[in-house]
């Protein structure tokens, strides 16, 4: 073999490695000094304001990387989950909080709808992706990416368009979610219900990186996005790791949008923001890296929210993605490294 | 008494390609039998099929009397067989342990698990040295340990291993080989191709070779060792 080209290949090897280090800890240290300024100029409240959101972000961003990472599908349907998860939240919401009225109850009067979220998040996934993703794994020979694109791509416009054949585009928001007090503490004003949103978020990703760790289950689905046939010699089902892990991303959607509902009324297209925001995070820290997905969330909801106060609404978008661009010039994989399975296979 | 694993009359390939023509094989309770033959001559398409990860055109696969031809690979490996693949297909960002742990997916106590883990790092003790390690990062022959190692960990009845010393510098390639065979003193029943047929033929009781993706010839390594053809075309002599 020729000497010079291992030397060259493992100098570009190194340099690239390089590359996406240094651009990690770059966008890592600008958003800190981000949350920073945002802190001083803006006060501690819209910083705490930033963090729930990043909660959140979080949450819609794992779940597609999840998807991702272990079925090599570009979930576009990803926002429609939480679009559910809304619509859920609030339907159950209104007549629970009738009911509770007066009583102290009336506190935790959100909580029902979050259960049924998540059971519906569960039953929506099983349903799509043994209904409809599963025949077209069977039937795929080559180009599987696309089709399981361009399939999520007809999921979502069927499921928004649905809502707003069923459902008409009203919008339907509340008011106040969890009647409690609000939070006073450290100069910084928290409403229960971003308080709460942001503990939700906490909890579920805290639960799921346990289960991903430290079960059985949890392993083979690693297992699987690392090495399908490694997993398949061990014994795993893997038809079946695909449709715990397509629910598990699904219920972590909508349990976003139930309990963001304050924040973001239900409405046919309310999950295209959270949509593009999940593809926005999977981008900059790289595909199908759960890990970093978490991170993620919080960098982009630094980012947006500093662009909108520091710059205005109009720029909300412009600087996240432009931030974007670079990344994806200088480290095109994802400032922490992207782990896609569906490269090798043709 | 009736083989653990039977195949006969396979017929096998990829898309319009036939690799196995008509390929017979036995292998018995506590045998260590080799496969062996040229590049190309369809040893891993034999193994993938046995496996579950090929699906013959034709052909019957009985394994413990039952037939197993066209069943996924997942339900094949829980009925028995281990493949260890000469890809390895190890879980590279996962520790050795964690390795280890997923080939005993199958075994739900976790006592069992403890008790084979053990056994393992018994035969290979460099594992047990590197038990936090990342596979991924791991040489070539500790990975080699590592792939049999898993295989082991679902105390299977019947290993496949192909090619394990594929790669490997000759020390290495010698371990490889000894620790094969403390496995069959201890009672484990393996299929081994390989294309190093003179450390093939020391270690196994009996050899097929395969040509062209069909059986040429089989019968007890010692036989085939000083057999004249097969002495010119693979022992070099």
């Amino acid at each position: 073999m020729n000497g010079t080209l291992i030397q060259s290949s493992l100098i570009h090897k190194a340099s690239a490695s390089m590359k996406k280090d240094t651009a990690a800890w770059i966008v890592i240290a600008v958003t800190i000094l981000t949350a920073i300024a945002l802190g001083v100029f803006a006060g501690a409240t819209q910083l705490a304001n930033t963090i729930v959101l990043g909660g959140m972000w979080a949450l819609m961003g794992v779940g597609l990387a999840l998807v991702f990472g272990v079925m090599n599908v570009s979930n576009f349907a990803h926002g429609e989950a939480f679009m559910v998860g809304s619509y859920v939240a609030y339907f159950v919401f209104g007549p629970v909080q009738k009911a509770f009225e007066g009583t102290h109850l009336a506190a935790i009067a959100p909580v029902p709808g979050l259960l049924i979220c998540i059971l519906a998040g569960v039953v929506l996934g099983v349903i799509i992706e043994k209904l409809l993703i599963h025949p077209l794994r069977v039937r795929t020979k080559q180009g599987w990416v696309m089709n399981a694109f361009l399939l999520t791509a007809g999921i979502s416009l069927i499921m928004s368009n649905g809502a707003r054949l069923l459902l008409g585009t009203k919008f339907r928001g509340v008011t106040t979610y969890w009647d409690l007090p609000s939070i006073n503490a450290l100069g910084v004003r928290l409403p229960s219900d971003r308080a709460a949103a942001f503990i939700l978020a906490l909890v579920a990703i805290a639960s799921l990186w346990f289960f991903l760790q430290r079960t059985d289950t949890g392993r083979a689905i690693r297992a699987v996005s690392q090495d399908e046939a490694g997993a398949r010699m061990v014994g795993v089902r893997v038809k079946w790791i695909y449709t715990l892990t397509f629910a598990l991303s699904t219920a972590l959607a909508t349990l976003a949008g139930a309990s963001l509902l304050f924040m973001f009324p239900a409405f046919p297209t309310v999950g295209l923001r959270p949509l593009y925001v999940s593809w926005y995070i999977l981008m900059l820290v790289g595909l199908g890296n759960v890990g970093g997905s978490i991170a993620g969330g919080f960098i982009v909801a630094v980012l947006q929210t500093a662009t909108q106060y520091f710059l205005g609404s109009v720029w909300e978008d412009v600087v996240p993605l432009i931030a974007m661009i670079l990344v994806l010039l200088l480290a095109p994989s994802g400032i922490f490294g992207s782990e896609v399975k569906g490269i090798h296979e043709q | 008494m009736e083989p653990l694993l039977t195949v006969r009359d396979i017929e096998a390939g990829y898309g319009k390609l036939t690799v196995l023509r008509n390929v017979s094989l036995d292998v018995h309770q506590g045998e260590f039998v080799s496969l062996l033959g040229p590049n190309g001559a369809g040893k891993t398409t034999t193994l993938r099929t046995i496996s579950g990860f090929l699906v013959p055109f034709k052909g019957e696969i009985t394994f413990k009397g039952e037939s197993v031809v066209g069943k996924p690979a997942e339900e094949i490996s829980r009925l028995g067989i281990s493949f260890v693949s000469e890809t390895l297909n190890l879980f590279r960002d996962m520790t050795v342990r964690d390795n280890l742990l997923m080939g005993a997916y199958q075994i739900k106590d976790k006592a069992a698990r403890l008790e084979t883990l053990n056994f393992v790092y018994g035969v290979f003790d460099r594992l047990q040295e590197r038990e936090g390690q990342l596979a991924g990062t791991m040489s070539g022959g500790e990975q080699k340990m590592l792939a049999i190692a898993r295989g082991l960990m679902s105390q299977p009845s019947l290993l496949l291993v192909d090619e394990p010393s594929l790669g490997l510098a000759p020390q290495l390639a010698r371990d490889v080989f000894i620790a094969l065979r403390v496995l069959q003193k201890e009672g484990v029943t393996i299929l081994l191709v390989e294309q190093n047929a003179r450390a093939a033929l020391r270690i196994t009781n009996r050899g097929y070779i395969l040509e062209n993706g069909r059986i040429v010839a089989e019968d007890a390594s010692d036989l085939l060792r000083n057999d004249q053809r097969v002495r010119k075309a693979y022992l070099g002599r």
